[in-house]
């Protein structure tokens, strides 16, 4: 275990490493800051711009560029934000609380909700329950969240006026937030479950202690439920890295402060410290989610041998 | 591994659980202007000088004070004539003994404070920060009740006391008013002094500064500013005097510029704080500036020249117009930014007033590529179609790629048929159908990039182009493309407030429907594609608009410079007389030399205007009196009252 972990996080530094050049160059692909900044009036000399960019550090070729940002990211040092104007990694931290909050707590809930009605689905089978949860998994993975979430600002702000309709609050400000974020990886969750419950209920074991008179809660919480949950499981640390990287449009339609909307701005900005620090920041999440995926493989799957 | 597998189970649940606890844990009428001019004439004396010196009298009226310098051979007489000015000013509003309640504003964009002029590129402190009334400038224009135009030439005093022209216009020296206090929360910090206002000012000049308003100025305002005998005195060098110069230096209401900073902050507090720590002298005291999020202030307590009757201002950032439409329905919000379209419904829905501020934009189409230009004075390379390959490729490709709308400079022949595909696909846009069903009503046509609206004295029924679906098949016939041909057109869609995406998506349909083109209509943002508007390699015909001001000086925009095109460039004769208005006084041969630009602009269709989109604003009757200027952004919260 110990020689697959220190092999996995030599890889994921060669892997962050190659994600950045990538997010490195791209960045620069639209072109030169400057370019953004320039006033429709601007009255700029040719001397005046290249001293803006010898004040960007623009004036060098593009690999150099990338090696002293490497070298600086590694001593914690992103580089200052060209659209904030400051240290790049102190904007990722005031942002990263938002999210973490919004994404934690829909995931929570999607686990909590999609993986029981996941259970309850297998069992009841073709039954009423069963197509409830179907038809909740089906609604959360034809809808897009955009739809979903001015849907809701219009019927539970507008209409009932039981909500606020945007922003971070206090508890009524996450309702719709989380919903929105959640039900779709809630219906995929819900789907593996009900798919690797079945598979484990048709399996010969089972038949084996129902035929012994195991009681049916047994059978179900002792024998299916934990022998189901790798899919699932594995699943949920992928999906909790998208939770943590990929809430731009939850946290735009709501106005949420967090690092989606840090991201959209840098993008549109041309902030290329921004976007790469945070291409830097999301791909460790993300790395690290796969890592305690296979980590959880081992711990759930004594047959699964990791190294 | 059984009890392994129980244990991390367990311990999977506990740590699921924590990381829950951890996360949840976690009105006056306005009086009209009255100049009352003597001149005496004096037989034999030759006027030689003109000093203008302005000095505030009280708090809503100002006296201006003009010194005619005569000269008479072998002495110098003074005399000294009066105007007196009352200008209502937006502080004249009696004042509010006692500041209540809070207003909250919806915009969809927040930016973050940068406060200091060389970092400066979005303008925050000259912008938003005097808008919001957080920074105060040295001057301001006369207030007018939008949509009216404000004076470009006549300014009131704000921090700047007093000022005085040289005679031979070489320096403008401001006398800064005594008494006026930086915001005091984050440290003591003193009254703004002279050396305030030159640090602020030059800190924009030096080398590497990409701040925003240094970029606007002309160089010979870019010499440097000095303090002399207590006052602040702006050098004027090479390139000449902007007799407009309220517009570039001051906070004056329009596209505000300079919001006057404290040196003393900077120092004490250092850049790093300083760049988001406000420290002003605005009627309102930040309390917390977060870009991208909110901005919430305060009343600064007996502040000179204000008080605000809301106690807390609160503007927040909402993104998508839905949610800012539904918070001003459930009354979250008092004042929302919103397009036209989305107006007629939310009015009737919370029987809220709609104000448009700023000068609306004509949303034009820039026929990308035409760059005519022959020189360009400030370029590395000054001859400009001796380099299009180097220097100018959205030309040389275009050309080379037989674009239809671009024509040659030198081929009079590719110039006609270009300026006949122009004006064919100029004139297949049936505008007013755009401004009825596109804009909702909120609008009004266009023909001219330069903002000569038909409402406008100046403006000429000969640019005006008619919706003529026959005519325009003709010109294609004409110009040699009978059965059409490709062409993109570029629209971004992320700055709604000046630019209507969905007017771009109208012509598309349009150009198909009538004349049967192959259009592509690109929506990728505008930082996507704005790079090629500098770097002259744009092609693409695109939808920009700027809302010029009546004698404004344009042609900048127009005519070959090193920085943003909105990819075309103008002969040099015409651009000649366009940048006469970056030293001609006169206004009216401001505009005249506006118009000039405009006709030759409209007989060769370089740019077709087709609608101007307005910066709209929604409140809500709660708030009973509001006097904004005409700037582009929610702006003069301490003229709010709102309703008991």
């Amino acid at each position: 275990m110990g020689r697959f972990i220190t092999r996995r996080l030599i890889s994921l530094v060669v892997v962050v490493l190659g994600i950045t050049l990538v997010v490195f160059m791209l960045s620069r692909a639209t072109g030169d800051p400057r370019y953004l900044y320039m006033s429709s009036y601007s009255r700029i000399t040719s001397e005046e711009w290249d001293a803006q960019g010898r004040a960007m550090g623009l004036d060098k070729p593009l690999i150099v560029q990338y090696l002293v940002w490497v070298k600086n990211a590694a001593q914690g040092d992103f580089g200052d934000s060209v659209h904030f104007r400051r240290n790049s990694l102190d904007l990722i931290l005031k942002f990263l609380p938002a999210t973490l909050q919004l994404s934690g707590i829909s995931f929570l809930c999607a686990l909590l909700i999609g993986v029981p009605l996941g259970v309850l689905s297998a069992v009841k089978r073709t039954t009423g329950w069963d197509y409830l949860g179907r038809s909740f998994a089906l609604l959360g993975q034809a809808a897009p969240p955009f739809w979903i979430a001015l849907v809701f600002i219009w019927v539970f702000s507008v209409y009932l006026g039981w909500l606020p309709t945007s922003r971070k609050g206090d508890w009524t400000h996450y309702v719709m937030p989380v919903i929105t974020l959640g039900w779709l990886p809630a219906a995929g969750l819900l789907r593996l479950t009900r798919s690797s419950m079945l598979e484990v209920l048709d399996s010969e074991y089972v038949k084996l202690a129902r035929a012994k008179g195991v009681s049916t809660t047994t059978i179900i919480w002792k024998h299916a439920f934990r022998n189901s949950l790798i899919a699932p499981l594995t699943y949920a640390a992928v999906l909790l890295a998208n939770f943590l990287t990929g809430t731009v449009v939850v946290e735009t339609v709501f106005a949420w402060p967090g690092l989606g909307r840090l991201s959209v701005m840098a993008a549109l900005n041309t902030d290329f410290p921004m976007i790469t620090g945070l291409a830097l920041v999301f791909s460790v999440i993300f790395l690290l989610c796969s890592l305690a995926a296979d980590i959880l493989y081992a711990l759930l799957d004594p047959r699964i041998r990791l190294g | 591994m059984k009890r392994y597998f129980k244990f991390n189970i367990l311990g999977l649940s506990a740590l699921l659980m924590a990381l829950t606890l951890a996360i949840t844990a976690c009105t006056n009428e306005v009086e009209v202007i009255k100049e009352v001019e003597v001149i005496k004439e004096v037989p034999g004396e030759t006027i030689t000088k003109e000093v203008e010196v302005i000095k505030e009298v009280k708090g809503d009226t100002v006296e201006i004070v003009k010194e005619v310098i005569k000269e008479v051979p072998g002495e110098t007489v003074t005399v000294t004539k009066e105007i007196q000015v009352s200008v209502p000013v937006a502080a004249d509003l009696p004042a509010a003994s006692n500041p209540k309640g809070k207003l909250t504003v919806a915009v969809p964009l927040v930016p973050p404070l940068v406060q200091l002029q060389s970092l400066d590129a979005r303008g925050t402190v000259g912008g938003f920060g005097i808008d919001w009334n957080i920074f105060e400038g040295i001057v301001r224009s006369q207030w007018a009740p939008p949509p009216t135009v404000p004076s470009q030439s006549t300014y009131v005093p704000e921090i700047a006391s007093s000022w005085e022209i040289a005679s031979d216009q070489s320096s403008i020296t401001f006398t800064i008013r005594d008494g006026i206090p930086w915001h005091d929360d984050r440290g003591d910090f003193g009254n703004v002094t002279a050396e305030d206002v030159v640090w602020t000012f030059n800190d924009s000049f030096k080398e590497g500064s990409t701040g925003n308003p240094g970029e606007q100025l002309p160089p010979g305002h870019k010499v440097g500013w000095e303090v002399v005998d207590g006052k602040a005195q702006m050098n004027v060098g090479a390139g000449g005097f902007d007799p407009l110069w309220g517009m570039l230096h001051g906070g004056i209401g329009w596209g505000a510029t300079y919001g006057i900073t404290s040196k003393k902050a900077y120092d004490e507090m250092g850049e790093d704080k300083f760049l988001t720590d406000a420290v002003g002298t605005g009627p309102y005291v930040v309390d917390a500036w977060d870009g991208h999020d909110q901005m919430t202030a305060k009343t600064s307590a007996g502040h000179w020249r204000a008080t605000p009757r809301v106690e807390t201002l609160q503007v927040i950032e909402m993104p998508e117009q839905g949610t800012r439409e539904a918070a001003m329905l459930t009354g979250e919000v008092e004042v929302a930014q919103m397009p036209g379209k989305a107006l007629p419904n939310l009015v009737k829905d919370t029987g809220g007033k709609v104000i448009t501020l700023g000068q609306p934009s004509p949303n034009t189409i820039y026929w990308s590529g035409n760059y005519w230009g022959e020189t360009c004075p400030d370029c590395a390379n000054t001859d400009v179609q001796a380099n299009l390959e180097a220097d100018w490729s959205g030309a040389h490709e275009g050309l080379e790629n037989g674009y239809a709308w671009i024509g040659n400079p030198s081929d009079e022949t590719s110039m006609e048929n270009a300026r006949l595909v122009r004006w064919a696909l100029s004139m297949a846009i049936d505008r007013q159908k755009i401004v009825d069903t596109v804009l909702g009503g909120f609008g009004e046509t266009a023909y001219v990039a330069s903002n000569i609206t038909p409402d406008r004295p100046e403006f000429s029924e000969e640019w005006r182009v008619p919706y003529d679906v026959a005519g325009a098949k003709q010109n294609l016939i004409d110009a040699g493309y009978p059965d059409g041909f490709e062409i993109t057109l570029w629209s971004a869609c992320n700055l709604p407030a000046i630019w209507d995406c969905e007017i771009a998506d109208a012509i598309g349909e349009m150009w198909i429907d009538n004349l049967g083109l192959d259009v592509t209509v690109d929506h990728a943002d505008y930082a996507v594609r704005r790079p090629e508007s500098v770097d002259k390699s744009m092609n693409t015909p695109w939808l920009h608009g700027i809302g010029w001001l009546p004698g404004q000086s344009i042609a900048n925009f127009y005519c070959a410079h090193p920085g943003h095109l909105g990819g075309v460039t103008l002969p040099d004769d015409i651009c000649a007389t366009g940048k006469q208005n970056d030293v001609e006084a006169d206004m009216d041969k401001r505009i005249a030399n506006n118009v000039a630009m405009t006709e030759y602009m409209s007989h060769w269709q370089t740019q077709s205007a087709v609608a101007t989109v307005g910066n709209y604003f929604i409140y809500s009757p709660s708030i009973v009196e509001w006097r904004p200027y005409m700037t582009g952004y929610f702006n003069s919260p301490e003229t709010i009252v709102l309703s008991d």
